[in-house]
């Protein structure tokens, strides 16, 4: 379950649902996230940042990238500089998710940056909205 | 597991007490047992209670567990817990002639007019003060990992979830938030 990756249930066909990209390096999240949007869009979990990048780079669309700040490996402020730098075109499109109390200089970074920021713990509400937002931007 | 047909609006949280190395379980709204954890019995096997395993079957009243004097207290919290619909948290000692141990009960407030208790490990130690950091526990990695809602911490060691009150006091800077199994069941189950 969550081991590196999950792909979410598709239309059949390919195409027509949006697709959404989560990066957590804690599966439970993944999970968490597949359940609540799962019957709106394709989602994929990811429990490793750098292949998140390799994915995003070879080219699979998505429409939104939900992406945990403090991960193990990699920090959120990484991954967003090695997006920009690399596939420039998705980086509005992450939206952080923090933990409670977030560090002074991640707190520092995620106001210096456009991108949405959700806290954890979420609602599904919280997080149907978010992505929406994201997504229809 | 004791009864192995859960209610669909259950299901997952009775699937995830069957992997979980928390002692939790499920319980009817008059307080009898409905689902157990595996941790449950990985508890009574670790301390010498395995022989009474078989008389907490489904419908078994809890109360029966508790000492009389604190039965007004347990019944009490429990209610209460299910008429406002808040999570209640509770410390409590359960040594051992060996061993000292404290453990902090989570009651969650579930649909149907369920319960489910959690109780997560605080401390276990010699009698005699166990200079150990809790770091030397938790810490994986350069990395702890804490559940966003309930702020309990994963034993890498057991895979349980423990409630250190280091980490609760202050947030280690390297904490990866994640969500323990019972926080997951009960504030994301799977949607009919």
């Amino acid at each position: 379950m969550y081991a590196n990756s999950v792909r979410g249930r598709t239309d059949g066909a390919g195409g027509g649902r949006r697709r959404v990209l989560a990066v957590d390096n804690d599966p439970t999240i993944l999970l968490v996230v597949h359940r609540i949007l799962d019957s709106e869009y394709e989602v994929v979990g990811m429990t490793d940042p750098h292949n998140a990048i390799a994915i995003l780079m070879a080219g699979p669309r998505f429409d939104a990238v939900l992406c945990d700040f403090l991960m193990p490996g990699l920090s959120g402020q990484e991954f967003y500089g090695k997006l920009r730098s690399s596939v420039p075109s998705i980086a509005p499109r992450v939206i952080f998710i923090t933990g409670a109390a977030t560090l002074p200089d991640a707190q520092v970074f995620l106001s210096s940056i456009p991108n949405a920021v959700l806290e954890k713990p979420f609602t599904r509400r919280a997080l149907r909205d978010i992505v929406r937002k994201v997504i229809e931007t | 597991m004791i009864d192995d047909e859960p209610e669909p609006s259950i299901r997952g949280l009775v699937l995830a007490l069957a992997r979980t190395e928390d002692s939790a379980y499920v319980l009817s709204s008059d307080l009898r047992l409905l689902y157990t954890s595996k941790g449950w019995t990985t508890f009574a096997e670790n301390n010498g209670g395995l022989g009474t395993l078989a008389r907490w079957v489904a419908g078994s009243p809890i109360d029966d567990s508790w000492p009389p004097a604190l039965s007004d207290f347990y019944r009490s919290a429990y209610a209460s817990a299910l008429a406002t619909g808040e999570r209640w948290e509770h410390e409590y000692d359960c040594s051992s002639p060996a061993r000292y141990r404290k453990f902090r009960m989570f009651v969650y407030p579930i649909d149907p007019g369920r319960i489910l208790v959690v109780n997560s490990l605080v401390v276990e130690m010699p009698h005699a003060q166990s200079d150990r950091s809790p770091d030397d526990l938790y810490v994986r990695g350069g990395f702890l990992t804490m559940c966003a809602n309930c702020r309990r911490t994963l034993n890498p060691q057991t895979n349980g979830w423990d409630w250190v009150p280091a980490y609760v006091e202050r947030l280690p800077r390297r904490t990866s938030h994640g969500l323990c199994p019972a926080c997951v069941e009960v504030y994301y189950p799977l949607e009919p």
